[in-house]
């Protein structure tokens, strides 16, 4: 084959690298003598200096390229006969708009593309993986946070075409938005549940849906940013081969390809994505006497397939080496030195947001608006009465179907009590105090200040759950005896409770349960401290029941991480059981818990779990404040200035700021246009939302929908504005303090 | 049964110890005992992750591995900062089991370069009680088997923290012989594990000519 000419391109080779050099080096072992030309288009992609290439082309930057003149050129040179073998994602994206389908162009058709493309593959049905939960970015930001919560706050924001940033946060998952977005270019993002797995792919080559080989590779080695760095090479099981046949069969590939996988620990396997193109490990198969490139190229020019089985030593491991710079491609220089980080440039070189335009079609879409209920419609209609702003309303409707809504809650028929207490910190404010005296609940506080707000409020101190770090603060309070339960954060408070004379009904331990990032409670996780707890509370006075008590935010952690907080603290309440010979009488479990998530936290089936291993278990608190009351208040705002970029809406200023909001950061808040018509819903965009103070982070919002006619008096509503917005609220820039 | 290369065995008293156990003193050990299954607990996200076989891999982040002064009570082995394979395969047992997973003691053959082996024989002749398993070129280590359904099996190896591969059989950290304590024979890859009997899956390297039995 001295006269066949492979064009291969995709050539960096650095930590993240390209396929082109495995791809060419697997060429160079199957076909000796022929030409191999590689291309890239970045002077510092570090594989065009290898010397399996016989030929380089550094063409220009995508953003610099003339389509049709490079269209014609790679027809050129197909019709002279060579093969072309692409390996960068974005390239592939644009081979498929602008090259006809060609026998020797290797790679897959924009039909092809469209069913496998992120992030949830249309042909996933046919394959025998199972598909991790996903949701488009341009969900409502309050659905968006309702997924992240579902999974535990360990999702990733993926990129269109590749990119993954690992995020366990609002502040968080908003960073990685704009970083994408910026670095894409697009808002055609989305969200990945994390799947703990270890990492496998399926590469195949394939010609017109019929696949010419295929292996399977399980990392062994990845770098920091998760790339292979070392792996081993399997044939592909047998219960995998015949259904990605299929599916390679039904789209029609031609090219190579690489389903990444994730195999739980369990056996099940999720496919993460399918890849446009081989892997960049593909010499490692080579290696491993698998040389997929060679079997495509056989396939598409009908040389015949030569049978390939798997040599002796299936490992391979990556190595750095240095090559010698191609005298006529010296390494571009480096930009003068800025502050920050220094030069790193990807595959693409550093033009990447620049290229995307050109490469990728433009198929944004716009985001999901917040979901309106009637009880908020009523409430907005009622602040829209408002006139001085900025103004925290009460959605009085929605506060008392929610406060309602725990009245009506059904008791357990059997085993223990579950009551719901109201922590007075989320909202001390008198109307909450009284829905929540109405709905029957307890009251839990975590100052003698709140306690005397409680009492004040009508509940008697055996209604009442002291907690916290500084429960006895501040001295100059009276402390009031009999208090329905006092749970301690240290085993020095408890031992001080136990000789303090006082006859409260319950006392208790906050846990630190192991495993879970808290300053508070008690550290058990070595046995010593372990031993220490047992003997303090073997050493309380019997007339005193014992309580257990536990807190994690469910909003912060997740549903199903608070489950397993929860759980694991009834194991150690039942561990505490066993070594004190102490009954559990009380599980307390603190608040967070998001409004959406209240109804749906599985307080039934926890506390079932907990009265299977607490035979003595009397009662299960739980402690909703945030719950029940974020949603309940919105701040309404007034528009100060409009700024516009290029005649769009680019910014907006308003006389709300993050002393009336100060975690407006830290969650999604929905936010209304109060319109003559009624209120108006507004979705995520380009318009960001600025307070009224002098603070850089005085940001509302980084990015809404506002109506490109919002004038100067305008209005808006921020809602779930209630809750903790509303009890750290604070004056600034008021000319006093409150 | 007897090991096919049980000769080329350079410490042939391997093929008779059981897996470890750990003492019981009374109700320190009991609490012990329940403190490492409610720290398993606190480390299992069985909700966050709906997995069943997740293993203990926070035993390796917490515990050192280095020689164990044999014999060990359950109230001594918590509290050790370091802890030999056999500690090891006693906890990740006693945690398997206690989340319901159908575990076994299980013990291997693993071939090693002298280069190894030195350094550790070493480190483990400051502590004459510790247990002999440095050949010269063959070790001895104790891992979990892990049933799952009616014969399969997969094998865990609590001080390393991976699950062993079968299709491993020669070279650096191979395993080349395996006992398994599970009740009945269980099959492992392409291996089959007979109850309480050493199966050998690879090639014994010869003991080198100066090493004793």
């Amino acid at each position: 084959m001295a006269e066949q000419t492979f064009f291969v391109s995709g050539l960096h080779s650095g930590p993240s690298p390209s396929a082109g050099l495995g791809v060419a080096r697997s060429l160079r072992a199957a076909f000796g003598t022929a030409r191999i030309v590689g291309v890239d288009y970045w002077a510092g992609a570090s594989g065009l200096h290898h010397d399996v290439l016989d030929d380089v082309w550094l063409k220009p930057s995508w953003d610099l390229i003339e389509d049709e003149l490079y269209a014609r050129e790679l027809a050129d040179e197909l019709a002279r006969g060579a093969c072309w073998i692409p390996t960068l994602d974005l390239e592939i994206a644009w081979l498929a708009r602008r090259m006809p389908a060609h026998p020797r162009l290797l790679a897959p058709h924009g039909a092809a593309l469209a069913q496998t493309g992120k992030p949830a593959p249309a042909i996933a049905p046919l394959l025998p993986f199972d598909l991790p939960p996903g949701l488009d970015l341009n969900a409502a930001d309050d659905e968006i946070h309702a997924f992240c919560r579902a999974h535990s706050w360990r999702v990733w924001v993926k990129g269109p075409y590749h990119d993954a940033i690992a995020v366990a946060s609002w502040p968080e998952l908003e960073r990685a938005r704009a970083l994408l977005r910026q670095r894409w270019q697009s808002d055609r993002l989305s969200l990945q549940a994390h799947v703990r797995g270890y990492e496998e792919s399926v590469a195949f080559a394939a010609v017109d849906g019929v696949i010419a080989d295929a292996v399977l590779m399980r990392k062994r080695i990845v770098t920091p940013d998760g790339k292979t760095w070392a792996g081993r090479i399997g044939d592909v099981p047998a219960e995998l081969w015949a259904p990605i046949e299929a599916a390679v069969r039904a789209v029609g590939w031609t090219g190579g390809a690489e389903l990444e996988l994730l195999r739980d620990v369990d056996g099940r396997r999720w496919l993460n994505e399918w890849n446009p193109r081989f892997p960049a490990w593909i010499h490692g198969a080579t290696l491993a006497g698998r040389n997929l490139p060679a079997a495509l190229v056989r396939r598409a020019l009908g040389l015949g397939a030569a049978a390939q089985p798997l040599a002796e030593r299936v490992e391979f491991t990556r190595v750095v080496l240095e090559v010698p710079v191609r005298a006529e491609l010296p390494l571009p220089l480096q930009p003068e030195p800025d502050h920050g980080q220094v030069g790193a440039s990807g595959k693409y070189g550093a033009a990447l947001a620049a290229i995307v335009p050109r490469l990728a079609a433009s198929e944004d879409r716009p985001a999901a608006p917040p979901a309106l209920s009637s009880e908020l419609a009523a409430d907005l209609r009622d602040a829209a009465a408002v006139a001085a702003t900025p103004h925290r309303a009460l959605f009085r409707r929605t506060a008392e179907a929610a406060f309602a809504a725990v009245a009506r809650r059904p008791a357990p028929r059997s085993g223990p009590q579950l009551r719901f207490a109201y922590s007075l910190k989320t909202c001390p404010d008198l109307e909450y105090l009284t829905l929540a005296r109405k709905a029957g609940m307890l009251a839990e506080c975590i100052s003698l200040l709140e306690v005397r707000r409680a009492l004040a409020a009508d509940w008697s101190a055996a209604d009442i759950i002291l907690n916290g770090p500084g429960k006895w603060w501040p001295d100059s309070e009276p402390r009031p005896d009999g208090l329905r339960a006092v749970f301690c954060d240290s085993v020095e408070e408890l031992e001080r409770l136990a000789s303090s004379g006082r006859r409260d009904a319950v006392w208790g331990v906050r846990l630190r349960v192991p495993g879970l990032r808290s300053r508070f409670g008690i550290a058990v996780d070595q046995p010593e401290a372990f031993d220490r707890l047992c003997a303090a509370v073997s050493a309380l006075p019997a007339p005193r029941k014992l309580g257990v008590h536990v807190h994690m935010a469910s909003t912060l952690v997740g549903i199903g991480h608070w489950r397993d907080a929860v759980e694991s603290a009834v194991v150690w309440a039942a561990t505490l059981e066993a070594a004190t010979s102490r009954t559990v009488a009380v599980l307390d479990l603190g608040g967070g818990y998001h409004p959406d998530d209240l109804p749906r936290v599985p307080f039934a089936d926890i506390t079932e779990f907990a009265a299977s291993r607490l035979a003595g278990l009397e009662h299960v608190y739980v402690e909703p404040g945030r719950a029940l009351t974020q949603a309940t208040m919105g701040v309404v705002t007034r528009v100060l200035d409009v700024r516009r970029r290029a005649g769009r809406l680019d910014e907006v200023v308003v006389d709300a700021c993050i002393a009336e909001l100060p975690l407006a950061a830290s969650y999604p808040h929905r936010i209304f246009a109060l319109t003559r018509g009624g209120p108006v819903p507004v979705a995520r965009g380009p318009v960001r939302l600025l307070g009224r103070i002098c603070m850089e982070d005085d940001v509302l919002s980084p990015g809404l929908a506002l109506p490109p006619d919002l004038a100067i008096g305008d209005r808006l509503v921020v809602c779930d504005a209630g809750a903790y917005e509303r009890s750290m609220s604070y004056a600034f820039g008021c000319g006093g303090y409150a | 049964m007897r090991l096919a290369a049980a000769d080329m065995l350079d410490r042939p008293e391997w093929l008779r110890a059981s897996a470890s156990k750990l003492w019981r003193h009374g109700p320190c050990c009991d609490r012990a005992r329940a403190w490492l299954v409610a720290m398993a607990r606190s480390h299992d996200f069985a909700a966050t992750d709906g997995l069943a076989l997740a293993a203990p891999r926070w035993l390796t982040a917490r515990f050192q591995w280095g020689p164990t002064q044999w014999p060990i009570a359950w109230c001594q082995a918590v509290v050790a900062d370091t802890i030999d394979c056999g500690v090891f395969g006693a906890f990740a047992l006693e945690i398997f089991r206690a989340k319901g997973v159908d575990a076994h003691p299980g013990q291997v053959l693993r071939t090693y370069a002298e280069t190894s082996t030195t350094h550790w024989r070493h480190k483990w002749a400051a502590v004459p009680e510790a247990f002999n398993w440095i050949g010269a070129r063959v070790v001895y280590h104790e891992v979990t088997i892990v049933r799952i359904g009616r014969s399969e099996a997969r094998i865990y190896d609590p001080t390393d923290g991976v699950w062993l591969d079968p299709g491993i059989r020669d070279g650096h950290g191979a395993h080349v012989a395996v006992r398994s304590e599970a009740p009945v024979a269980v099959s492992w890859g392409s291996h089959k594990l007979a109850h309480g009997q050493w199966t050998q899956i690879g090639p014994m390297p010869a003991p080198p000519r100066s090493a004793g039995a």
